[in-house]
């Protein structure tokens, strides 16, 4: 459905070129969730917001990425904007920034149906009304005449699936679609996504730091650190048979909600300036493995011991070869304190 | 551990009014932020009160501090009654009792350097040289784990991690008994709040600090926690010891809320019974009568909407304020909540 390959976007700045996405490539399959995780300023957001041409004109960008064997990047912006919000759709943290304050929710969503499709107003407002059925708002032809602010968040979220999926779309770019919102009303949403998702026989690429987020829905995973991917697997893979010491330091760091433990084993350090960033590898400062080639040579990302299992580190084997991966970090942590 | 706990809130009440468009700003509701919330503190105790956005659960915070001034309730801090101090005795008080905020970013002066912001607690409460200061805050520093010549810096040169550790410094110059750490991780990346909570940690083991830990993360809070209490509108609905809280809670919102939390672990998750709960926290301007979880709550039943739940022993360690609290041994499936939702 939708194929990336090796993406890049910089920014220049007065420091430098920031090289927010250096070199990222994955591919979406139909009825599939991929999942993209990563802490703050590894490049998630910024590498699928230049799909949707959503940058400011001054970043630079480069790569391929096809839609059903349409290349999306480079084209006029008219092009883009034809497939923007019919066949690929997203869905934002914020629905409140997102949605126009002053009209109502059932106007923006025909607004949708009539900016890709030429039919009668009349039909426009009932598939709006149809979809808000859908995602579960109740008496969705009476709150269809409120505005986004008689809303509550997760409702507005409702909202958001609502327009997202209204053209129908192939594609669906879930960019932290419930960070703002209670774990509760969390739990809501994404059983709503993923019951449209089935409706409408869409892919979704959800973007998302919160590991527990990937594990209760996606279907594969990109970990990024640093502006590219350094694993990508299937779900099972990445929490089970992990390959690179960052996610299994990630995996290390989060308290288990089902136990109790002594201390947490954070992953020590902070991620690079990317800003020239250094040669070698860019964990390299954090991670316990590292060794001189690390400092000279940028592991790519390549095929491990596993199938369709990829990682980019030189030592994925010593990780492999440790029972308890996250503990890798823990023996740094201790030798440190001695 | 003595028999006088270091804090203890008896009926905490914080309202806030809506005023009026009219001249006059004439209160015509108010907002029940905090209605009537009991709890203990002992030395060296960290107690975890979890919620959701609108619990109240930082308002109460905050009351106890004065930051908001309580409604009406009692706050006894060592013996001795908060709300009725005056500004002298406030003032001395503070030195005893810290607050650390969530946004690292917002609680930091951006035009002092860490020196400063560090070593302001000592200018306000005590007649130190400026040469103690500076070794005083060096060791602050250190103790943080951060190096004396980061004093010089600023705070837009640190990152979000590390400008909570320059909070923590702050936060103990004055070696308190008792800090409430208002979601003191929730702005950090996981990989950098495990660093945070095993500093907090270690303070309070070396110090012996009692904290007031609040926080939406039901993951982090199990494992800071001795004690949790449970918040939904502006009530206690659940407190009690981690271990049978994280178990078994008997209300039926502890339930759901730890239910909905997702775990780290693909295999765990496709096992997990998952309460789905209806619709949204209803307005604290109008809370439901009786119980307030009852219009979510797939056990309500018609004593729920009449008689206001109190906290009980159902089982033991644990206080529920429901009337049909959940056995240790029950098990709730979601096939059954969802039943009850679609029959609703």
């Amino acid at each position: 459905m939708l194929s990336v390959d090796d993406l890049t976007v910089s920014f220049p700045t007065e420091d430098g070129l920031v090289r927010a996405v250096r070199g990222v490539s994955y591919e979406v399959r139909r009825n599939e969730v991929f999942g993209i995780v990563g802490e703050s300023g590894c490049g998630k957001s910024v590498s699928t917001m230049a799909l949707m041409g959503l940058l400011p004109k001054t970043a630079r960008i480069s790569g391929q990425a096809t839609y059903l064997g349409q290349p999306l990047l480079g084209r006029p912006d008219r092009e883009v904007r034809q497939l923007r919000g019919s066949k690929i759709a997203m869905i934002f943290q914020d629905p409140m920034t997102s949605l126009n304050p002053v009209y109502t929710v059932e106007r923006q969503l025909a607004e949708a149906v009539l900016a890709h499709h030429r039919i009668a107003p009349k039909l426009a407002r009932e598939r709006a009304i149809e979809m808000l059925d859908l995602v579960g708002i109740p008496q969705a032809k009476q709150r269809a005449k409120s505005y986004p602010h008689e809303f509550s968040g997760g409702m507005r979220q409702r909202v958001m699936i609502a327009m997202a999926i209204i053209n129908d779309p192939d594609i669906i770019i879930a960019d932290e679609p419930t960070t703002a919102l209670d774990v509760t009303v969390q739990a809501q949403i994404l059983e709503t996504l993923m019951d449209v998702k089935d409706k409408v026989g869409a892919a979704i690429v959800l973007i998302t730091h919160d590991l527990g987020v990937i594990a209760s829905v996606a279907d594969r995973v990109g970990v990024m650190y640093a502006g590219k991917f350094v694993e990508a697997a299937s779900i099972d893979d990445i929490f089970e048979s992990t390959r690179m010491p960052y996610t299994a330091g990630l995996l290390g760091s989060i308290p288990d909600l089902d136990a109790e433990s002594d201390h947490l084993v954070p992953i020590e350090g902070t991620p690079p300036t990317l800003i020239n960033p250094k040669p070698g590898c860019p964990f390299r400062p954090r991670c316990p493995l590292a060794t001189d080639i690390c400092a000279t040579d940028e592991p790519i990302l390549a095929q491990s011991d596993r199938p369709a299992h990829l990682v980019a580190c030189h030592h994925w084997q010593a990780v492999a070869d440790e029972p308890n991966s996250a503990a890798l970090f823990d023996r740094t942590l201790q030798a440190g304190q001695q | 551990m003595s028999g006088e706990p270091l804090l203890e809130v008896t009926d905490l009440v914080k309202n806030f009014p809506i005023r009026g468009d009219g001249l006059m700003q004439r209160v015509v509701s108010e907002v029940q932020a905090v209605s009537g919330v009991s709890f203990s503190i002992n030395r060296g105790e960290t107690l975890g009160l979890v919620g959701e956005s609108g619990s109240g659960k930082s308002t109460a915070g905050r009351a106890i501090l004065r930051l908001h001034e309580p409604t009406s309730g009692s706050v006894r801090y060592d013996g001795r009654e908060v709300t009725e101090m005056s500004g002298k005795e406030m003032q001395a008080l503070r030195q005893q009792v810290q607050i650390v905020f969530q946004d690292p970013y917002a609680s930091l002066n951006p035009k002092l350097p860490i020196n400063d912001i560090v070593g302001e607690p000592f200018i306000i409460h005590s007649s130190m040289s400026t040469t103690e200061r500076k070794a005083q805050v060096a060791k602050l520093l250190a103790n943080v784990g951060l190096l004396p010549e980061h004093g010089n810096r600023y705070p837009h040169e640190f990152s979000g991690g590390q400008r909570q550790r320059i909070g923590i410094a702050r936060a103990i110059a004055l070696d308190p008994d008792f800090i409430v750490l208002d979601e003191p991780v929730s702005a950090l990346d996981v990989s950098v709040q495990a660093g945070v909570v095993n500093l907090l940690r270690s303070i309070q083991q070396e110090r012996d600090i009692a904290y007031l830990f609040i926080a939406h993360d039901l993951s982090v809070v199990r494992h800071v926690s001795d004690r949790i209490a449970v918040m939904y509108l502006g009530k206690i609905v659940e407190i009690g010891e981690r271990a049978p809280l994280y178990a078994a809670p008997a209300h039926p919102y502890t339930r759901a809320l730890m239910s909905a939390v997702p775990v780290a672990d693909p295999k765990r998750e496709r096992r997990r019974e998952r309460i789905m709960l209806e619709g949204d926290v209803p307005s604290p301007v109008n809370p439901p009568t009786g119980c307030r979880f009852r219009t979510r709550c797939w056990r309500a039943t018609d004593v729920c909407a009449e008689q206001e739940p109190i906290l009980t022993e159902y089982t033991p360690g644990l206080l529920t304020a429901c009337h049909h609290p959940i056995g240790p041994d029950e098990v709730v499936s979601s096939a059954d909540v969802r039943q009850h939702h679609l029959l609703a």
